[in-house]
């Protein structure tokens, strides 16, 4: 019986102190019994092979003792919706309060050599804040499971009114919202990607890799144009960022589809000023090599024309699938 | 051929058909007092089957909730705890039975109007 003893060493040991001798006594004499019925089957005692079998056939200790257990979950299904309801509404505010907090921080106490590296960090910021975010709900949910999650949801949380169900929304084919978690991976996609584009100035490498040595051996500089691209750029991030921001509140989404087209309109119109120049880069001293220079010029402006080419096919198939979703199908007739 | 996904979804159903029967046949059973091991016994004798693991914590949990009571008791040498419907569980398992009565006639009304079809 040393194996059954062992058995419920290790069960016992899952189990809360003041119900555990209690538990293993049933537990034991439950299993004895059954023992004692098997034997008298074989009509001889069970041999230890036999008695792992049953111990085996009972199941793992700690899953065994884990049944014993009250609910084990933080939140309780019954609970658990309105967690879930309080997150998803509550957080375009979070992300808002954050944004405005950094915003009036930054501005008023940043000097204009340190803003770059101040977004930055805000960018980066916004993560810790909503794990806080999360774990402060999360906490207050425990609680509320802990104190009202046994007796059922108040009836004042079950209480609505049809009335104040807001209007069947016409949907446009092809105009299909995104899920909360794939908004949320979206702008935090896009924090990364403006940190990045941020960043560039003080560190071309991450741009353009080892082209950097190149550039510097050739003996050229960057061009003002791409001065006034970054800064066009700088303005189209922002303008995306506000625009996923606002994907985040219900009821919005409607107006994204008209809100990116015109951002990718933006985008096409910094790229037409790119393409539209001949110099991207120009001479730093006295000894550059002039027909590389001009190589190296029409080398990257047609490789923007190709981009822009792509950018405004782009913007016409999807502002056309945009209209002809919009437009009744008879009057597009031509 | 009967894949791995389809009796996957079928086990998924059964036990949760399985859940609330289980709990009635239980109280049903106890209306005669019983410990663990006998019980268990019983129910298998009478075609339901139900894991040790599953029906002991069962009876805790039903006994906390005041549907049963317990005793401890020698028998046969050895000290055993005998459960036994409380005077709530008779009452409860009343109205579950009136419950699962109800469903049990709807059902084949449906089952019945769907074969007539």
């Amino acid at each position: 019986m040393d194996l059954l003893e062992r058995y419920l060493q290790a069960v016992g040991q899952f189990l809360p102190e003041a119900t555990r001798a209690d538990t293993l006594a049933e537990l034991r004499a439950n299993l004895l019994e059954q023992m004692d019925a098997q034997a008298e089957e074989l009509g001889r005692p069970l041999n230890d092979s036999e008695i792992a079998d049953v111990l085996r056939a009972h199941g793992k200790p700690e899953v065994v003792a884990l049944r014993y257990l009250p609910q084990r979950s933080l939140i309780g299904p019954t609970i658990f919706p309105f967690y879930l309801f309080t997150l998803r509404k509550a957080l375009p505010l979070v992300v808002l309060i954050y944004a405005i907090a950094e915003g009036v921080t930054i501005a008023s106490t940043t000097s204009r050599g340190d803003l770059a590296a101040e977004l930055v960090s805000a960018v980066f910021g916004v993560v810790p804040s909503l794990l806080i975010y999360v774990a402060v709900v999360t906490i207050v949910f425990v609680i509320v499971e802990r104190t009202i999650g046994q007796s059922g949801v108040p009836k004042k949380w079950m209480q609505w009114d049809p009335a104040k169900l807001p209007a069947v929304r016409v949907e446009a084919t092809g105009v299909k919202q995104k899920s909360i978690a794939k908004r949320i991976i979206d702008l935090c996609a896009h924090c990364l990607w403006m940190a990045y584009v941020l960043v560039i100035p003080a560190h071309p490498f991450w741009l353009i890799g080892p082209g950097v040595y190149f550039v510097s051996a050739l003996g050229v500089s960057f061009a003002p144009i791409w001065h006034v691209f970054y800064r066009l750029l700088i303005v189209l991030l922002t303008v995306q960022l506000g625009m996923k921001l606002m994907a985040l509140t219900p009821g919005v989404h409607k107006w994204m589809k008209p809100l990116e087209l015109l951002s990718n309109l933006l985008g096409v119109v910094a790229l037409g000023i790119m393409a539209w120049t001949a110099d991207y880069f120009v001479p730093a001293g006295a000894s550059v090599d002039a027909q590389k220079l001009a190589s190296v010029n029409y080398g990257v402006g047609l490789a923007i024309k190709i981009a822009l080419f792509f950018a405004v096919l782009g913007l016409l198939i999807e502002s056309w699938k945009y209209v002809k979703c919009r437009v009744p199908a008879g009057r597009l007739a031509f | 051929m009967e894949t791995t996904s389809e009796s996957g979804i079928f086990d998924s159903l059964r036990l949760e058909l399985r859940r609330g029967c289980l709990i009635v046949a239980v109280l049903a059973q106890l209306r005669q007092e019983h410990y663990g091991y006998t019980l268990r016994k019983t129910l298998a004798d009478e075609g339901l089957a139900i894991e040790e693991s599953t029906l002991y914590p069962l009876l805790r949990r039903l006994e906390t909730q005041g549907l049963l009571t317990s005793e401890w008791r020698e028998e046969e040498k050895r000290n055993k705890r005998f459960y036994r419907l409380s005077g709530l569980g008779e009452t409860t398992l009343a109205q579950l039975l009136v419950e699962w009565r109800g469903i049990n006639e709807s059902l084949d009304k449906i089952l019945e109007n769907g074969s007539a079809r």
